[in-house]
């Protein structure tokens, strides 16, 4: 087991290396430069002064090397935009609101997800059925912008009961949240329900029921724990996608968050904050991934006592 | 004696896409305290759906249509509609409320063994702990006694080292292993009855002897009556006192082994007892194993005469037309034929009736 762990780890942090590499280049290769925007009003020298304190002008592999010299101690670099501001703490500034309102749209989306997945599962062919499905169907059509933009146009604007932007109060976390969450609730409707039914038509099951136990422990631990292993496989990175997917939610709703940060940065060619930001979501991506492959261990005995 | 479980015309059904499948038709059996009863037949006779209508495991399209079943002097269910106007809905109520009645008899006073232990045990749960669920639903035991009483029930299932098994996993053990589980698991509430489907049917032939015997000794030990369900006539052999034979969800044949084995009347019988493999013969040509032609009926359109008909080498035109009776040769053998009727049975000695 520990064995399996080292090796998903090293495997993360490999991924995290390929990353940072790519995402450093790839930053560098866009057209225009972080002081394009106020270069009419510099002279030349001032305009490579600023290069040379920010180590621009160097050739590109010298810069690599000083950047994951830095990354190294943990510094990821000073901002290109604001003077003065580490990337870290800019991240920082961001930090709350992006994980506030991930980390509710997670928790609505497994609550709903699988309440909708259970009740679909055990009322096959009922209207139970049907109706989860259909707002199953329709939560994996709509990307989360034309969920944003409706949700804006009918519940802010012509009904305005909710506000328009921020995340100034508990209700305005209403829009965003759903526009966050429909899809993923919609996939893990269908997904809870399909492994739910395949575990409960499994022989095991007849067993259990052979011995009398409780319709809640068979459907709990028998069928449950077995339906959750292609689940989990789905949640982990559902996580990580709805920190990522709440770039576009937090800009369409003007969040103060991670996301909306990064798309300044993007306009702005901040490279440092541009990496910065890219190695963060990465980051957050492995975590969970490496989380998923630990609640592996804890469900699947079989993975416990592999080599 | 006392009888520990009857059952008196018992008739399931499925509702499927291509319409109603009738896989019991009409089969009555008892048991008795202590007795070993064979239920045989091949693939989709029956055997299987008999036992899981009456321990309330069908699936959710199969329906006691109608029957009664005692269990231990209770009566489990007696569903007997009137006319043709039951509707499922109807059934569907009974059927909640006997398997609701049956849930408290499974797993304490009725073990079940399956055909596959590779996949009637859950992977992903330890063996203590499947073994435990039942004890502590039933008999509200603690962890302790729960541990106690698998101990000694694995050790009784001739498992070594009963300790490490109860913290192991099945795909830790071996098939043979993993079906002395399952039966230990079937037993350890010292049941009144056990149902074992196919027991050995997914094993080994060297395994199929071992669980036999093993089933054998528990039944002396625990003093539990058992019905084997098998399309094995060779196990059935050296098991069971009596025997019935199963055809298209009819009872064909039923009698004590000795019956069955050498005095067998049913033409179907004749065909199965022909189909076993006998190794203590030379093996000459005429000796070679005789399959029976054809394949079982269709349910969905039951026969209307003799379900083996088609497959009957006997068979008369009144077979085709009309469904023979139960008749009775001897107190404890009877043949579902009409080659076991007086009247028949004295013309057909010149084998002249035969067209």
């Amino acid at each position: 087991m520990v064995k399996y762990l080292m090796k998903r780890i090293l495997m993360s942090l490999l991924t995290l290396f390929v990353l940072i590499t790519v995402t450093f280049v790839m930053v560098r290769l866009v057209p225009g430069g972080p002081f394009d925007a106020d270069i009419a009003e510099m002279t030349p020298e001032a305009y490579a002064n600023l290069m040379a304190r920010y180590g621009i002008d160097q050739p590109l592999p010298v810069q690599y090397k000083m950047y994951m010299q830095n990354l190294f101690k943990g510094d990821l670099g000073e901002s290109l935009q604001y003077t003065g501001v580490e990337v870290a703490e800019l991240i920082g500034r961001g930090l709350s609101a992006t994980l506030s309102l991930t980390f509710i749209a997670v928790l609505v989306a497994l609550i709903i997800g699988f309440g909708l997945g259970i009740a679909a599962a055990l009322m096959p062919n009922t209207w139970v059925d049907r109706l989860c499905m259909a707002i199953s169907t329709i939560g994996i059509s709509l990307p989360n912008y034309v969920v944003a933009i409706g949700l804006m146009y009918l519940l802010a604007l012509k009904l305005s009961l909710l506000p328009v932007t921020g995340l100034s109060s508990p209700a305005a976390y209403v829009m965003p949240v759903i526009a966050l969450a429909l899809n993923p609730i919609a996939n893990l409707t269908k997904l809870v329900k399909t492994s739910l039914i395949d575990a409960l038509n499994q022989d095991y099951v007849t067993m259990a029921k052979s011995k009398g136990l409780s319709q809640v422990k068979i459907v709990g631990i028998h069928a449950m724990k077995n339906a959750l292993l292609p689940i989990v496989s789905y949640v982990a990175p559902m996580i990580a996608n709805l920190l990522i997917g709440s770039f576009v939610v937090e800009n369409m709703f003007t969040i103060p968050g991670i996301g909306t940060m990064l798309a300044t940065s993007i306009t702005n060619r901040d490279y440092t904050t541009l990496s910065g930001m890219i190695i963060f979501y990465g980051a957050g991506v492995l975590v969970f991934a490496l989380l998923a492959d630990l609640a592996y261990v804890f469900i699947d005995p079989r993975v416990k006592f592999e080599d | 004696m006392a009888n520990i479980l009857e059952i008196e015309h018992l008739k399931t059904f499925f509702v499927t896409d291509q319409g109603v499948v009738k896989p019991v038709r009409d089969v009555s059996l008892t048991l008795g305290e202590g007795e070993v009863l064979g239920i045989v037949g091949e693939s989709g006779s029956g055997k299987s759906v008999t036992m899981l209508s009456v321990m309330g495991l069908l699936a959710r399209n199969g329906y006691v249509g109608q029957g009664r079943v005692t269990f231990d002097g209770q009566e489990i269910f007696n569903i007997q509609p009137e006319g043709e106007d039951v509707t499922i809905k109807q059934l569907k109520q009974e059927k909640k409320a006997y398997e609701a009645k049956m849930r408290k008899y499974r797993g304490k006073e009725v073990g079940m063994i399956f055909q596959d232990p590779m996949t009637y045990l859950n992977p992903i749960l330890t063996i203590g702990y499947q073994m435990s669920e039942g004890l502590k639903a039933h008999f509200k035991m603690s962890k302790k006694e729960c541990r106690e009483r698998n101990l000694r029930i694995l050790e009784l299932a001739g498992i070594t080292n009963p300790k490490r098994r109860l913290s192991q996993y099945p795909f830790q053990l071996s098939g043979g292993m993993r079906q002395r589980v399952m039966i230990a698991q079937a037993i350890s509430s010292y049941p009144k009855l056990l149902i074992a489907d196919e027991p050995t049917t997914a094993l080994d032939v060297t395994i199929q002897a071992q669980i036999l015997d093993l089933m054998q000794a528990l039944k002396n030990k625990i003093g539990t009556s058992i019905i084997l369900i098998t399309h094995d006539l060779g196990v059935v052999a050296s098991m069971c006192s009596r025997i019935i034979i199963l055809y298209g969800g009819q009872i064909m044949e039923q009698g004590t082994s000795r019956e069955i084995f050498y005095q067998s009347k049913h033409p179907y019988t004749e065909g199965l007892l022909q189909s076993v493999a006998n190794y203590d013969e030379e093996a000459d040509e005429s000796k070679k194993l005789v399959p029976i032609e054809g394949t079982p009926p269709d349910l969905l359109k039951p026969p209307a005469g003799c379900a083996f008909v088609d497959r009957c080498k006997y068979a008369m035109k009144i077979c085709k037309t009309h469904e023979p009776e139960m008749r009775q040769i001897s107190p404890t053998h009877a043949c579902k034929c009409f080659r076991c009727y007086p009247e028949v049975e004295s013309l057909t000695k010149g084998g002249a009736a035969n067209d």
